[in-house]
């Protein structure tokens, strides 16, 4: 169970904060610099989270479609055979996407809990699980969720270190990128992930 | 109908979880500012109503994600309002329920534009309005001009830019003037376009 690296968008897309813990992730940003074949005057990193904004603006209108009406239309993860990334995106525009490895479930009421990577990429909406909570008998209550864990972030160490901040001015643009410097919203939420039992 | 005594109800349960500060320290608090500014500003009128419009939308671009933050905490789910009515609803019941603890209630509803009635207002609690004398003619300042609680339409105006409703708010009637209750018409000039930034753009 290994946390992989976290990236915060605002809603035009914009990175507002991006960091790689694990090893695997270091090493790949690494490999991504020095190897980067992108047009001069672009940073191979920063295009590959353009990427992933990218994909997730693109999955969320296409899930949109797809939900019914009246039901909760929001992406909640992404999964292939590599890597999970949990996703969740507030009413006011701001995205944070987790990457995580596979055996880390979404959310609670999931159905596809630790349940082996398939050979091929797997979507999980809101919509399409049913009310199974509690289904698996190895979730209890020390199991982490890795949506849950955005939330969290989200509610406790945003608004309270970014929002709160006097260097705040609205939820997009190059001052919040500053502004999310200025504060402890990286030590707080570094202590938050490494307090994570899943963490390694 | 029972959508709205959900929103009711998610309101009552998040002012029972803020933290709460004594009410007469709020108010009196507020009408230094006030006096502050006036000083700031050598009494010019118009233009302390501008600089509390302009503090309140300070206040407001935070108040959303605070909102959002507390009813995820507490469980409650607050959807994406699907047109004018729930976001008046939410602003009304939820917002100033949770945030001052006071009711508000929505009216004169159009495609868009709404008002919203406070009937109780605790900055005001403590305040009246210096009444001109014939004498001094139009030496003084006019102080029926003084909007006393304009930071609320900076803090809607703040909030809702947040999530892309471009609105002009101001007070119609306000309780410091001699009307029954404040209320504060509240106009929606466009809905900004939800989209990825420039980057993303195909050339």
């Amino acid at each position: 169970m290994v946390v992989h690296s976290i990236n915060i968008f605002d809603k035009k897309g914009k990175i507002l904060f991006t960091k790689a813990y694990s090893p695997v992730a270091i090493k790949q940003e690494r490999y991504l610099l020095e190897s980067g074949t992108a047009e001069p005057g672009s940073d191979p990193v920063t295009e590959q989270k353009k990427l992933i904004f990218g994909m997730l603006f693109s999955l969320r209108e296409l899930v949109g479609n797809l939900t019914p009406e009246h039901s909760n239309k929001s992406l909640q993860s992404i999964q292939t055979a590599s890597a999970t990334v949990h996703t969740y995106e507030t009413l006011s525009g701001l995205r944070f996407a987790l990457y995580t490895s596979n055996d880390v479930p979404t959310c609670k009421f999931s159905e596809r809990t630790a349940a082996g990577a398939a050979d091929t990429p797997m979507l999980t909406s809101s919509s399409t699980t049913a009310g199974g909570g509690g289904t698996s008998s190895a979730l209890d209550s020390t199991t982490a969720f890795g949506r849950d864990a955005l939330v969290h972030i989200y509610s406790n160490i945003w608004v309270e270190c970014v929002v709160r901040s006097p260097m705040y001015v609205g939820n997009s643009g190059d001052a919040l990128v500053e502004c999310i410097k200025s504060t402890s919203f990286e030590k707080e939420l570094d202590s938050y992930i490494s307090s994570l039992s899943w963490f390694q | 109908m029972s959508k709205s005594a959900n929103i009711a109800a998610a309101g009552h349960a998040l002012w029972a979880n803020t933290p709460k500060v004594n009410t007469e320290l709020f108010a009196l608090t507020y009408g230094s500012l006030i006096t502050e500014i006036l000083r700031d500003y050598d009494q010019d009128i118009s233009e302390v109503n501008v600089q509390l419009e302009r503090i309140g939308h300070s206040i407001g671009v935070r108040c959303v994600d605070e909102l959002l933050a507390k009813s995820e905490v507490n469980g409650i789910n607050i959807p994406m309002c699907r047109d004018l009515r729930e976001t008046a609803e939410v602003i009304a019941k939820i917002g100033f329920r949770m945030f001052l603890g006071v009711n508000c209630d929505v009216g004169k509803l159009t495609d868009k534009s709404f008002s919203l009635y406070l009937s109780e207002n605790p900055l005001n609690i403590f305040v009246e309005l210096p009444s001109m004398s014939e004498d001094e003619g139009g030496s003084g300042p006019d102080w029926n001009q003084l909007k006393y609680s304009n930071i609320y339409c900076g803090v809607i105006r703040g909030a809702l830019e947040q999530v892309n409703l471009k609105v002009e708010c101001s007070f119609v009637r306000d309780v410091l003037r001699g009307d029954e209750v404040n209320e504060i018409r509240v106009n929606v000039k466009e809905v900004l376009a939800e989209g990825a930034g420039e980057d993303y753009h195909e050339e």
